[in-house]
């Protein structure tokens, strides 16, 4: 068991290296000319001619030899070092922290009707396999995973906001934003709907979740079809146990040996796809951010990506790989414990 | 014949096989659907005009036109060309690439196949939209360029299922006894473990064509693949999004920008994850006889 987590830690920063050697390789595929551009600050230098870039290449070192600007680069990373980025006009470190509350409430918003309504459908669905309701279920689960998170949220934006006026887009109103930077306002976490409710301001709250309603239901629909496959199939497994057939021969009423014999069991192995989940969310988030013009990590990324802004892309992607190791490792160990017949090694 | 019978059987597989093979029979009779113009390249969406603002539905144009003027009945045929081709050419070299680094590490072992699994674990570190979305744009914009960026990081689920087939399959009594009798390293992975293993990946190909073609739209959604005019449909769409959502009170007058391509995506990416969940639960022996 400890040398299963030992062995897990170690690979984590050796991922890591790997993440950062490749994304320094996708630099090098732009001209140093063309990476001079990520130093200048001031549009004058631009216009002092081609001798003064030759120089500021020559300054930051951008004709150097892969390795040694490798190095250097992976050294100032070590220090702590994430580096500016252009497009949040801020430091990547603190463009991170900025960004991860508003992504984080919207994440777990939606994963309560998520995990629930994943689970309900699943077993609903298995319970009454090749059913219409079965079908029903089905169709609507592959019909999310088919649907394109910007055609559901363009579409949920047209009807909701544009058409009705209910939802705005955004993550929240101007005044609200005013009264939060204000200082009779104390931001405790940055996650607004909770720092509203501490604050004991119900105006924000409110105007917080409109401004959250459609990013959760378009991220609800998109996500909760992975989940409800995967419940049907292991309950379908689960039912046809002895245990079950047991349950049912002593006589106990088909809710009770569904909910308490078949299902409990069938919660087990969809644990282990949360990691799997978190990872698919993120596609999702970065498109619906985006859209619905959220400030998060999300459309942070997104414009980060459009603009080449690698610094940005390496924290973002740093930051998703530590979530994703470590919510694996947690779920494997809470794995472990919840089922006595799993032994790491 | 069989397996065709439980597709037919099945109400939701068969609404999938319908689908896909009405997509197919548009794609196969779009020089007849939708005549080209002559000397120009199929793909390119004709145009009526420079104007700027949508034109409804008229029996000139039975789809409306989008702006720009571009012909949406026209589009709309012709990208299902588009997204056959993509969806299939991105599955096919991505789970060619797949299986190639997959077989290597399973079958070898040891420290190939550490060193193998760690990149895999590498690239899978990254958020693929993220990381297609980079390398398009250094790449410089464009469908072929998308593509590519799509393949680079869109293999790594083939390796890890072929890998882990062979492992199992590594170990069985054929595999050795064919080995005892001095069958060659290549010829034991490709006669007789590969056809084998090959099953599972082709499932998860099917089902990786919706998702790849959802994807493909996402970028050209975002600017990122083919060029205003070309005939995709997520390119389309991107040109909608203005007109559904800016002008306010009025959101359904340019309905039919979006409606058209955006239902055939979601149809068409539907189809082959109907058609892909039946193959998976006709083929998954844990599933069989219930």
């Amino acid at each position: 068991m400890l040398t299963y987590i030992a062995r897990r830690f170690m690979l984590f920063p050796l991922v890591l290296f790997g993440v950062t050697a490749l994304i320094f390789f996708l630099m090098q595929f732009l001209t140093p000319y063309q990476l001079v551009a990520l130093y200048v600050t001031d549009i004058t230098e631009l216009q002092k001619g081609p001798e003064h870039l030759e120089n500021l290449v020559e300054r930051h070192g951008l004709n150097d030899p892969f390795l040694v600007k490798y190095s250097k680069w992976l050294g100032s990373l070590l220090r702590g070092n994430l580096g500016w980025s252009r497009s949040a006009r801020m430091p990547v470190g603190a463009a991170l922290k900025r960004f991860f509350p508003s992504t984080l409430e919207l994440v777990l918003w939606a994963s309560i009707p998520i995990v629930l309504g994943g689970v309900w459908l699943g077993t609903i669905s298995a319970t009454r396999k090749d059913t219409l309701i079965d079908h029903g279920a089905r169709l609507w689960a592959l019909a999310g995973v088919s649907l394109p998170a910007f055609l559901l949220s363009l579409f949920l934006l047209t009807l909701f906001y544009t058409k009705t006026g209910w939802f705005p887009p955004g993550s929240i109103s101007l005044w609200a934003e005013k009264l939060i930077l204000s200082g009779e306002f104390r931001q405790y976490t940055g996650v607004y709907t909770l720092d509203a409710l501490l604050n004991g301001n119900l105006a924000v709250f409110f105007d917080a979740l409109r401004h959250l309603a459609l990013p959760c239901v378009a991220l609800i629909i998109v996500q909760w079809a992975s989940l409800m496959r995967i419940m049907r199939s292991t309950m379908l497994e689960a039912m046809r146990q002895d245990y079950v057939t047991t349950a049912r021969a002593k006589g106990l009423r088909e809710r009770i040996v569904i909910n308490k014999h078949a299902r409990r069991n069938a919660l087990l192995p969809v644990v282990t796809i949360a990691g799997a989940m978190i990872a698919r969310m993120i596609g999702g988030l970065v498109v619906i951010e985006t859209v619905f013009s959220r400030k998060g990590l999300g459309s942070f990324a997104m414009s980060a990506a459009l603009q080449l802004d690698f610094p940005a892309i390496l924290g973002f992607t740093l930051l998703i790989t530590a979530v994703t190791v470590s919510a694996n490792l947690v779920v494997d160990l809470l794995y472990a414990w919840i089922d006595p017949r799993v032994r790491l090694s | 014949m069989k397996v065709l019978r439980r597709f037919l059987t099945n109400p939701l597989s068969a609404i999938g096989l319908l689908l896909l093979v009405g997509f197919a029979v548009i794609a196969i009779l779009a020089p007849f659907i939708a005549p080209p113009e002559e000397n120009q390249s199929p793909y390119r969406i004709p145009r009526d005009g420079w104007m700027s603002e949508p034109q409804a539905p008229s029996p000139e144009h039975p789809f409306g036109t989008t702006q720009g003027q571009y012909d949406i009945f026209y589009g709309v045929i012709w990208g299902t060309r588009t997204a056959f081709r993509i969806g299939i050419t991105l599955v096919a070299v991505a789970s060619s690439i797949g299986i190639v680094i997959g077989s290597i590490a399973a079958y070898f072992g040891g420290w190939v196949d550490e060193v193998i699994m760690r990149i895999t674990d590498v690239f899978f570190a990254f958020p693929y939209l993220v990381a297609a979305m980079v390398v398009t744009t250094i790449l410089g914009k464009g469908l072929d360029r998308m593509m590519f960026a799509l393949i680079l990081f869109g293999w790594m689920p083939t390796a890890r299922l072929i890998r882990s087939q062979i492992l199992v399959l590594k170990e069985t009594a054929y595999v050795e006894a064919i080995r005892a009798i001095g069958g060659s390293h290549l010829r034991i992975l490709f006669r007789h473990i590969m056809p084998n293993a090959i099953f599972p990946v082709i499932v998860q190909a099917t089902m990786a064509i919706g998702f790849m073609i959802v994807l493909a739209a996402t970028l050209s959604f975002l600017g990122l693949g083919a060029e205003p005019g070309y005939a995709d449909w997520g390119q389309m769409i991107s040109i909608a999004r203005n007109w559904v959502v800016m002008p306010p009170g009025t959101p359904f007058k340019y309905w039919y920008t979006i409606v058209f391509p955006g239902v055939s995506l979601l149809l068409f990416s539907l189809s082959w994850n109907l058609v892909g969940d039946a193959f998976r639960d006709i083929y998954d022996p844990r599933l069989k006889g219930r």
